[in-house]
């Protein structure tokens, strides 16, 4: 899956869950500072990620992933391991 | 079916009071949101003795994340009065739980509060709020909340994949 096709799906994800407006999500807003998100919110998305990528977000993923960028690129990895 | 609210009465005893007055201390209006809270849980969920077994055990948690206050007029000695509470802003990881009371049967709010919870499992990673009790948090939610609970998380056709 391109890069780009995750990066609108995960911008969908993160406006309903965020309650933001998709058009200010960028791949370099800051999930935390810029986008709001507390430790609840990256839990409720890990979620929505299992379902819609299939892909299960440990702890320390969430822990290291910072940026809207950070997670397309975790996600862009695995949907290339998956497609290999 | 939701919509429905819970509450409690109390009266109050010198030992809430403080010594300015026999107002009553403002702790104990924290207290008394977790008292109405578990009287919920022990009443409403009636997989409840369960869940707790659950988190004897060390498999489930239940954790205030936020908790807030409003404190509109004094309570003291004597008063007697009724907490209502119903469920808001659900997600399948945390709910709030809202608290209106009144005193003395007049329909005037004297405290507005809330709190927000959600559930660790044994590795302490949150977790969906349990079952048993989700059932009775939506039951206990204003109908507007539950319809955009079910349409956000529940209609097969709001899932990206299938766009």
């Amino acid at each position: 899956m391109p890069n780009k096709r995750i990066l609108e799906k995960l911008k969908v994800i993160l406006a309903r869950e965020l309650r933001v407006d998709a058009d200010k999500i960028s791949e370099a807003s800051v999930l935390t500072s810029d986008l709001g998100a507390d430790s609840l919110d990256l839990a409720e998305i890990a979620l929505v990620i299992k379902e819609e990528f299939q892909y299960d977000m440990s702890d320390q993923d969430i822990q290291k992933i910072q940026t809207v960028s950070d997670m397309c690129s975790m996600l862009s990895k695995v949907t290339e391991k998956e497609a290999a | 079916m939701p919509g429905r609210i819970f509450s409690v009465t109390h009266r109050i005893y010198f030992n809430e009071t403080n010594a300015m007055g026999g107002v009553v201390y403002f702790s104990n209006f924290v207290k008394w949101q977790g008292m109405v809270r578990e009287a919920f849980l022990t009443q409403a969920v009636p997989e409840w003795p369960l869940l707790i077994e659950e988190a004897r055990q060390g498999n489930v948690n239940m954790i205030t994340v936020e908790e807030h206050s409003t404190f509109i007029d004094h309570v003291y000695f004597g008063d007697v009065i009724q907490i209502c509470i119903q469920a808001s802003e659900l997600r399948r990881m945390s709910f709030k739980i809202n608290f209106e009371m009144t005193k003395n049967s007049i329909d005037r709010v004297i405290y507005r509060g809330w709190q927000k919870l959600a559930f660790q499992d044994k590795k302490g990673s949150l977790m969906t709020v349990p079952g048993a009790l989700f059932d009775a948090v939506l039951e206990h939610s204003p109908v507007s909340e539950v319809e955009e609970y079910k349409e956000k998380y529940l209609n097969s056709e709001n899932r990206l994949l299938n766009q």
